[in-house]
């Protein structure tokens, strides 16, 4: 079973790859956003499953990767690595920046502070327009497929990238969630001045995992404006961090693999409410979000594993007992 | 002067708004503990149905007492049905069930009535009083007035009356309150009912300013955050003069900062709160929190 287990990602991972000579360009880009806003949630499964900090800005975080990514491509005509690289920077000290101020504080500050920053950044984005090229945004240039690849198109070659880019953040999130700062996280979230007691410094584990979520975030933007081609103010309005929030409850607020399917839910449910009507998704996304949290506050993932779990139990409980008795019961 | 005494009064007026909806937010913090995003959307409902009453031809005197009775019963029953069953298990969980709340509501009240502005009459007619030359709208003045009002009221229920009296024991100690014959469950209630109640009212007096939409206290929410900031999460007189200060400072801003502009007079209360909280980091009147382990 371990060993099962431990080949599980490898082969999932050159199962998922191989897809990229299977589906058409098209689908590949839609799996390639919901891989970039995965990466984004992995953001939020620590500093909100397991840190327990509300953090409202992880759109805006989002919405600074993508534009520093587009800026320097587009403006400056950096490579796409490089850019990414940048973006995640970018991300990382606004996450600095949100998190230093008010992380002293009880929770709710800091929640407060998120806000500050969720509300601030879409304005700004639509002033600096000799920056960001303001409400009519940017244009991000295309990628070239590289020469030793056997691929034709290149949201082929964008989705490999997507794919090695949250193969290796799961990796990060699940060296990080077995590290003892997953430990003081937990504690952090369960009770502050306890975590105090036993050593560790709150403000300091609220920090780390925000500037992690932050440059998750910076990451997925990056990939994500790539993929569109595109960024605008529009786009990126407040309202994505509570996307994003929702997306991470639905997919089970402590579950690594909870996360992509929480991205695939956001990218895929306008798709059937837009049919019906345009405000449907918000409501779609509240209703699953109360529903996840009465019925599945785990995740469904973990949900159905529990229940997996139970029920093997029950079977070798009643098999012991069949054995014992002689009979069926 | 002219511009001076037009910013004061259009500034405490929609310092009116932000108080009510910080008020709200104070109730709903001091009875149940969590921070409610939903607050807003809750109040747009309320105006909602508010309006619905008005073009059904009701009177507006009569349409908006009605509304708030409704409100009342919605915030309750939000509280009995999404927040009581989760609330002990975790306050945090309670937090992000509110986010849940807010997108249910903003999508629902834009499929039922359209996501286009509307007009919406405002109780106190749009005639105006001359004040040292300038013309100061009656909606102003009425705004602060029933503000003013509402607080003396919750004021009053809450320290002087038995009830009061129960619903603050209810949300300091429920446990001690419990056992003492106070029924905090149904305090509980009161609280988030009242909360409604108050966020509703700040939608009624911000619609005839800012046309009803289902967006109507998005923003005004923010603001009401920023007014519990600066007020301190947990006092009452805090967040009406949180809220007065706020309205003020964005006013003032848009006034005499034309740089700022309508888009980014947001950010100067907020900025003035971050400032504050590195500062002061309870609120102008809020006490440091002690908790037991």
């Amino acid at each position: 079973m371990k060993y099962a287990l431990r080949w599980a990602g490898p082969v999932l991972f050159v199962a998922l790859a191989c897809l990229a000579l299977l589906l058409s360009p098209y689908f590949l880009g839609r799996l390639s956003l919901v891989l970039s806003t995965g990466i984004t949630l992995t953001g939020l499964v620590l500093v909100l499953g397991y840190c327990g900090q509300i953090n409202l800005a992880q759109g805006a975080f989002f919405a600074i990767g993508a534009y520093a990514f587009a800026i320097l491509r587009s403006k400056y005509g950096w490579p796409m690595f490089p850019a990414l690289g940048a973006g995640v920077i970018f991300a990382s000290l606004l996450g600095a920046f949100t998190g230093l101020p008010a992380a002293r504080l009880k929770h709710f500050y800091l929640a407060l502070a998120t806000i500050v920053v969720a509300v601030a950044v879409p304005p700004i984005l639509n002033r600096w327009t000799s920056l960001t090229g303001g409400a009519s945004g940017l244009l991000i240039p295309g990628i070239a497929v590289p020469s030793w690849l056997p691929i034709d198109h290149p949201d082929r070659y964008l989705y490999l990238v997507c794919l090695t880019a949250s193969a290796l953040v799961a990796l990060y999130v699940s060296r990080v969630l077995k590290s003892p700062l997953a430990l003081e996280m937990t504690a952090v979230r369960e009770n502050e001045v306890a975590a105090l007691t036993a050593g560790i410094s709150p403000t300091k584990v609220k920090i780390a995992s925000f500037i992690t979520a932050a440059a998750l975030a910076g990451l997925g933007g990056g990939l994500f404006a790539q993929q569109i081609a595109f960024v605008s103010p529009e786009s990126y309005s407040s309202a994505l961090s509570v996307m994003f929030i929702a997306g991470t409850i639905v997919g089970g607020i402590r579950s690594l693999p909870g996360a992509f399917l929480g991205a695939a839910f956001l990218q895929f449910v306008p798709d059937i409410a837009n049919q019906i009507n345009q405000s449907l998704t918000p409501v779609l996304l509240g209703l699953s979000l109360l529903a996840a949290i009465r019925f599945f506050p785990e995740g469904p993932i973990h949900w159905v594993r529990e229940r997996r779990t139970r029920a093997i139990e029950l079977a070798s409980t009643k098999n012991r007992l069949k054995q014992r008795d002689g009979r069926e019961i | 002067m002219y511009e001076f005494v037009l910013a004061v009064s259009d500034g405490l007026a929609m310092g009116g708004v932000y108080a009510a909806l910080a008020l709200a937010l104070v109730l709903v913090y001091r009875t149940t503990g969590i921070l409610n995003f939903a607050q807003g959307e809750i109040g747009t409902v309320g105006t909602f149905v508010v309006w619905s009453l008005i073009a059904a031809n009701l009177p507006i005197w009569v349409a908006i007492p009605i509304g708030l009775v409704l409100a009342f019963a919605v915030g309750a029953l939000i509280e009995r049905l999404l927040i009581r069953p989760i609330q002990n298990i975790d306050p945090v969980l309670a937090v992000k069930n509110t986010l849940g709340i807010y997108l249910v509501c903003n999508g629902a009240t834009a499929i039922i009535f359209g996501a286009d502005l509307r007009d919406f009459p405002s109780i106190f007619g749009n005639k105006s009083v001359m004040i040292a030359d300038v013309p100061v709208s009656y909606a102003s003045i009425g705004m602060i007035a029933t503000i003013l009002i509402a607080v003396i009221c919750l004021y009053l229920l809450l320290q002087k009356t038995e009830f009061g009296l129960s619903l603050r024991a209810a949300a300091s100690n429920p446990v001690s309150s419990e056992l003492s014959g106070i029924n905090t469950a149904r305090m509980f209630g009161f609280g988030w009912g009242l909360a409604a109640m108050m966020a509703a009212l700040s939608g009624v007096l911000a619609a005839p300013i800012l046309l009803l939409d289902h967006n109507l206290l998005v923003s005004v929410l923010v603001y009401a955050f920023a007014a519990i900031v600066l007020g301190g999460f947990d006092s009452l007189p805090g967040a009406v003069l949180g809220g007065f200060l706020i309205g003020l400072s964005e006013t003032f801003a848009a006034v005499y900062l034309p740089v700022i502009g309508t888009d980014f007079k947001i950010l100067v209360p907020l900025t003035l709160v971050m400032i504050l909280l590195i500062f002061k980091p309870w609120g102008l009147f809020g006490k440091a929190e002690e908790r037991k382990v």
